[in-house]
C-alpha cells in the first residue's frame, strides 16, 4: 500500500460541517492532531512515515468542488485504503395515496442512508422542452464494502449490539433505520419543494433516497486518484438524515407540501443526526480495521485496530 | 533549462541571494517570508508537493533551480528537469491550447532525462523542476500548473518546483508553497561594482542578471545595447536587423524560439555564427534556437519598436508581451526611448493595459527614473481608485500592482481607506505641472451629482491618462438617459480605445438601453478588448441592477457562451468578474443562467470543471441556510 506525503492511514473519514466533525471525532476518540493539519486520529502520530489506523478531516467548505479538493488532499497525504464521507443529508420523501390519505414515504430524520450509487444533478443543458444531463467520470461507492458492512449493520447478526446503541433516547420514538440506496448530489441545499430544478432532479432520479452536496466531489476525487495499479482506494458515503426533501407529486397542490422550507427541521434534527452518523462510522471503522493487512514485499502491512 | 549568465564563470563566487518561503502572494510581492536553504527547499517540495518560485526577470530563478537540483541529487532524490516552453510545444494540439492531459502525455518527450509520467510511480523520491513558466502565455501557464497539480496529487513521493514571473496565479494556496528570491545583498553589490557603485542604481544591480553583466564588463553593464556593441562587436545597423528579426519571430511564433536558418537569412550567417560562438544563442532542437536568457531576446524585440512611437500601440504591445503574459520587454523599450518620450511611452502603455503601465513605473523607479513624478502619480492614483472596484479580481490585481511600487505615494495610496482619501492625497501634492493640474481637477470630481456632456466628451481625449480618468470619474456620477445615449454612440466610434472606454463607463449605468448597447457590443465588436470590456461591464451592471434585468443580462450573455469559451481572455475575465463584493441576493442563482450555458458549451471536462468551480465559489460566498 503506497504511503502519502504525511504517511499512511487505513481509513480516512471526511466530514463537512462543524457538528459532523465533532460527532465523528467523538465517536472515534480522535483526540490527537497530526501536526497542525486539522487532521485527527485516535492514536498519537509517531514514526516516519506515520502509520495510523484512521484519520478524521473536515472539508474546506460545503459543496462538491471543495469536497473534491479536500478528498484529493486527504488521499495525497494519507493514501488510505478506504475513504468514508460522513455527515447529514436531506431524506427524500415521496407521496403515496392510501385510503384517501397522503402518506410520505422515505428515510426519516435520524435514519442512516448508505449510498450504493451517486447521481450528480447539477448543471444540465437546458433546452426548451427538457434538461439534458451532462456527465463526468466518477467512482461509485464500492459495492463490496456496501455489501459487506452496510447490511450487517442494518440488521446485526445474533449476539451483536445494534450500531445505534448508546445514542440515547430516540427523538422519533423508534430506533433509527439503515437504508441502502441512491443519493443525489447537488450544489445547493434542497430546501424548496416548489423550486423547478429541485423538482426536476427528484423526478428524474425516482429511486433516490437522499440529497447531499458533497458525494459527487468525493467520488470524482476517488476516480482521479486511481492513477496506477498499486493503489486501489475504495469509498463509502454515510448520511444521517436531518430533514425531509419533498419530491414533487400530483397528489399535492402547490403550496400544500408539509413544509415549504426545511431549514427549521434541519436545525432541530442536526443535533441528533450528526452523532448518529458518527456512531455508524465508528461501527463501520471497527469492522474495517478488525483484521490486519498482511505484509508483502512492497508493503509493510498494517495491524488490526480496535477501540477499547 | 535557461542558464543564468553568472554560471558561465565558475571561478567567481556565486551571488548570495536566497530563497524565501512565503505564506501568501502578498508575501511574495513584499519579499516577506522565511529564508530557506537549498536542502530545506527540497524538503518543502517533497512535503508540500508543489512549490511556485516567483520573481522578477533576471532575479536568479534558473540558477536557483540548478542549485536545488544539485542539493536534491546529493540527497539521493531523482531530479527531472523541464523547460516549460518545450513542454507546452510538445503537448500543443494546434489550433487549440494544450490541456493538462496533453501535457502529462508529453512529459517524456520534453523532460531531461526523458521521463514518462508512469515512471514516477516507482515510489522513489523525485523532484520535477520546471523552468520558464514566465515565458508562456497565460492559458498555457495555467495548463502547466494544472498538470503539475495532477502529478503531485497522483505521486506523493514527487515534489514539483516551478519558476515563474511575479504574477498572481489561480492556484490553491493551501496546496502550493509560494516562494521568491531575495535581492543580492548590498555588501556583494558594492563588492562587485567597486568604484562604479552608485546608490541610485543599487536596486538595479541587486538583480543578479544585471550584476553579473557588471562583473563581466562594468562599462557595458547598464544597457543591453552596449552588451551587443562592446562585447559582441555588432554594429548598430546589424543590431537593428537582428532586433527586427527577433520581433518578427515573436509576432509569428508567439514564443521566444527562433529558426536559425530563417535568422541567417534575415541578419546574415556571420552574425548568427557570432551569437552561437559567444554562447548568446543556443540550439534547442534543430533548427530552433533561443537566446540564453529571455531578457536578451526581450531586449532585441523591444529595441525594434523603441525608436518608433507610431508602433507603441496595442497590436505591438500584444506581440512584445505575448498578449500581456510577460511584461519583461517593456522596461527595455523604456531604456531605449528618448528622454522626452518616456512619458509618452507610459501613457500609450496605460491605454493598452494599466497593469503593464504600473509594472514599467515600478521598474523605472529601480532603474533610470525617466518617467515623470506627475505621470507616475496620476497612474498610481487611478489604480488606487480601482481598489474599491466591485469586481474583486480587479481590486486585488490593482493592490498587487501598487505593492510592487516602492515610492511613498504608492504606499499611501495602497493604504487609503476610501476614494475620498485618495482624492485628498492627490489634492495635497505640491505639483504645479499644468497638465497634472488639469488632470487633478478632473480626478478630484467627487461622486453624488449628474454627469455632464462635456465630461462625456473627455473620454475621447487622445491622452490616455485624461481619457481613462474621465471614464473612471464618469462611473462615480449619475448617468442620465442623455449621457447613456451619448456613451452608446461612442460604442460606434472608429477607435477601439474609445469604444472600450465607453463600454467601461456603461458598466455603471443601470438602464435597459445601456444593457442593450453593451450586449450589442459584446456580440459584435471586431476588437477583442472592446468585447472584453463590454462583457465585464455587463457583469458589473448585473451586480448593481434589479433581479429582472439581472436575469436578462445573464440570459443574453449565455447566448454568447460559445464565443466566451473559445477565447481565453474572455473565459478568464468572466470567471474572474463574477466574484463581486457585496453580491445581491440570489447572485449565484442568477449567474447560474450564464454558467449553465458556459458549462453546457464546454468542450472538455477541464473546462466544465472550471465553470463548476466558479459556480461553487459563488455559492460559497453566499450565506447558507441554517
Amino acid at each position: 500500500m503506497p504511503t502519502g506525503r504525511r504517511g499512511h492511514a487505513r481509513v480516512a473519514v471526511l466530514t463537512v460541517i462543524e457538528e459532523e466533525v465533532d460527532a465523528v471525532r467523538t465517536a472515534l476518540n480522535a483526540d490527537h492532531e497530526v501536526g497542525n493539519t486539522g487532521v485527527f486520529t485516535p492514536v498519537p502520530p509517531q514514526g516516519n512515515p506515520v502509520r495510523l489506523p484512521v484519520v478524521v478531516a473536515r472539508c474546506a467548505s460545503r459543496s462538491n468542488i471543495p469536497a473534491q479538493s479536500s478528498a484529493t488532499r486527504l488521499i495525497e497525504q494519507w493514501q488510505p485504503e478506504v475513504v468514508i464521507l460522513a455527515g447529514v443529508a436531506g431524506g427524500i420523501a415521496r407521496a403515496r395515496s392510501t385510503n384517501d390519505e397522503i402518506v410520505w414515504e422515505g428515510p426519516e430524520p435520524g435514519d442512516i442512508v448508505v449510498a450504493e450509487y451517486v447521481h450528480y444533478a447539477e448543471f444540465t443543458k437546458n433546452e426548451p422542452l427538457e434538461a439534458r444531463l451532462r456527465y463526468f467520470p466518477i467512482d461509485q461507492p464500492t459495492s463490496t464494502l456496501v455489501q459487506a458492512h452496510a447490511d450487517s449493520l442494518r440488521s446485526p447478526p445474533h449476539g451483536v449490539d445494534p450500531w445505534h446503541q448508546g445514542l440515547g433516547p430516540y427523538p422519533a420514538g423508534r430506533p433509527p433505520n439503515v437504508h441502502i440506496g441512491e443519493i443525489i448530489a447537488v450544489e445547493g441545499i434542497a430546501g424548496d419543494p416548489e423550486y423547478t430544478h429541485q423538482k426536476r432532479y427528484l423526478e428524474r432520479f425516482d429511486h433516490a433516497l437522499a440529497v447531499d452536496m458533497e458525494s459527487a466531489g468525493v467520488a470524482r476525487a476517488l476516480h482521479e486518484a486511481r492513477a496506477d495499479i498499486h493503489y486501489n482506494p475504495r469509498w463509502m458515503c454515510v448520511r444521517a438524515i436531518s430533514d425531509h426533501v419533498y419530491a414533487p407529486t400530483t397528489l399535492v397542490e402547490e403550496g400544500a407540501y408539509p413544509a415549504l422550507s426545511n431549514s427549521e427541521e434541519r436545525r432541530r434534527w442536526k443535533a441528533y443526526a450528526a452523532p448518529a452518523a458518527g456512531q455508524f462510522v465508528r461501527r463501520l471503522a471497527e469492522r474495517l480495521l478488525s483484521e490486519a493487512r498482511e505484509a508483502s514485499p512492497g508493503d509493510p502491512g498494517a495491524e488490526a485496530y480496535g477501540w477499547t | 533549462m535557461s542558464p543564468e549568465p553568472e554560471t558561465a564563470r565558475e571561478e567567481l563566487p556565486p551571488f548570495a541571494y536566497e530563497v524565501l518561503l512565503c505564506s501568501d502572494f502578498e508575501g511574495v510581492l513584499e519579499a516577506s517570508g522565511t529564508t530557506a536553504s537549498r536542502e530545506a527547499v527540497v524538503q518543502a517540495a517533497l512535503e508540500r508537493g508543489r512549490v511556485l518560485l516567483q520573481a522578477r526577470g533576471g532575479a536568479g530563478k534558473s540558477t536557483t533551480l540548478k542549485r536545488i537540483a544539485e542539493a536534491a541529487r546529493s540527497e539521493g532524490v531523482r531530479v527531472v528537469e523541464l523547460w516549460a516552453v518545450e513542454w507546452a510545444k510538445h503537448a500543443a494540439q494546434p489550433p487549440g491550447e494544450p490541456s493538462s492531459a496533453d501535457l502529462l502525455n508529453a512529459m517524456a518527450h520534453a523532460s531531461s532525462p526523458p521521463t514518462a509520467m508512469s515512471e514516477l510511480a516507482d515510489g522513489q523520491p523525485s523532484l520535477l523542476l520546471v523552468d520558464g513558466l514566465n515565458e508562456l502565455q497565460t492559458s498555457h501557464a495555467h495548463a502547466i500548473l494544472a498538470a503539475a497539480n495532477t502529478l503531485a496529487t497522483r505521486y506523493p513521493q514527487l515534489g514539483i518546483m516551478i519558476a515563474d514571473r511575479l504574477a498572481r496565479r489561480s492556484i490553491d494556496e493551501i496546496s502550493w508553497q509560494l516562494a521568491t528570491l531575495t535581492p543580492v545583498p548590498l555588501w556583494q553589490v558594492r563588492d562587485v561594482l567597486g568604484a562604479s557603485y552608485r546608490e541610485e542604481t543599487e536596486t538595479l544591480f541587486s538583480n543578479p542578471y544585471f550584476l553579473e553583466r557588471a562583473r563581466r564588463d562594468p562599462m557595458s553593464a547598464a544597457t543591453h545595447r552596449s552588451f551587443f556593441s562592446a562585447q559582441l562587436k555588432i554594429a548598430d545597423h546589424q543590431l537593428a536587423k537582428l532586433a527586427r528579426a527577433v520581433n518578427l519571430a515573436y509576432r509569428e511564433r508567439g514564443n521566444r524560439l527562433v529558426n536559425l536558418n530563417w535568422l541567417g537569412e534575415q541578419v546574415g550567417s556571420s552574425i548568427v555564427d557570432r551569437l552561437m560562438e559567444a554562447g548568446v544563442l543556443e540550439m534547442v532542437e534543430e533548427p530552433d534556437a533561443r537566446f540564453v536568457h529571455h531578457l536578451i531576446s526581450d531586449f532585441l524585440a523591444a529595441l525594434d519598436i523603441a525608436d518608433d512611437p507610431s508602433r507603441w500601440n496595442r497590436a505591438e504591445f500584444d506581440v512584445l508581451t505575448f498578449k500581456a503574459s510577460s511584461f519583461d520587454a517593456l522596461p527595455m523599450v523604456l531604456d531605449e526611448v528618448l528622454n522626452d518620450n518616456a512619458d509618452l511611452f507610459a501613457r500609450r502603455l496605460y491605454d493598452w493595459n494599466f497593469y503593464a503601465a504600473a509594472y514599467v513605473i515600478a521598474e523605472d523607479e529601480e532603474r533610470s527614473h525617466r518617467i515623470t513624478t506627475e505621470l507616475k502619480t496620476a497612474v498610481l492614483a487611478m489604480l488606487a481608485e480601482r481598489r474599491f472596484d466591485q469586481l474583486q479580481a480587479t481590486a486585488r490585481q490593482v493592490s498587487d500592482a501598487l505593492r510592487l511600487q516602492k515610492s511613498a505615494i504608492a504606499k499611501a495610496l495602497l493604504t487609503a481607506s476610501d476614494l475620498e482619501t485618495i482624492i485628498d492625497i492627490v489634492e495635497g501634492l505640491d505639483i504645479s505641472e499644468p497638465w497634472f493640474r488639469q488632470w487633478r481637477q478632473l480626478f478630484g470630481i467627487r461622486s453624488g451629482r449628474d454627469a455632464r456632456a462635456d465630461e462625456v466628451s473627455l473620454i475621447r481625449d487622445a491622452d490616455s491618462v485624461l481619457g481613462w480618468t474621465a471614464a473612471n470619474v464618469l462611473k462615480r456620477l449619475t448617468l442620465d438617459s442623455d449621457v447613456v445615449a451619448s456613451l452608446a454612440t461612442l460604442l460606434e466610434d472608429v477607435s477601439p480605445t474609445i469604444r472600450w472606454r465607453a463600454a467601461h463607463v456603461l458598466g455603471a449605468a443601470r438602464t435597459a438601453s445601456a444593457a442593450e448597447a453593451l450586449d450589442h457590443c459584446a456580440r459584435g465588436d471586431e476588437d477583442l478588448w472592446v468585447r472584453y470590456g463590454a462583457i465585464r461591464s455587463l457583469i458589473e451592471m448585473a451586480a448593481g441592477c434589479g433581479p429582472e434585468m439581472r436575469a436578462q443580462i445573464f440570459e443574453r450573455l449565455g447566448q454568447i457562451a460559445h464565443e466566451i469559451n473559445e477565447t481565453s481572455q474572455l473565459t478568464n475575465e468572466v470567471a474572474r468578474a463574477l466574484t463581486v463584493t457585496a453580491p445581491p441576493a440570489n447572485w449565484s442563482e442568477d449567474a447560474g443562467l450564464l454558467l449553465e450555458c458556459l458549462w453546457a458549451d464546454a468542450g472538455s471536462i477541464e473546462m466544465q470543471d472550471r465553470w463548476r468551480d466558479v459556480s461553487a465559489r459563488l455559492r460559497l460566498s453566499e450565506p447558507v441556510g441554517a
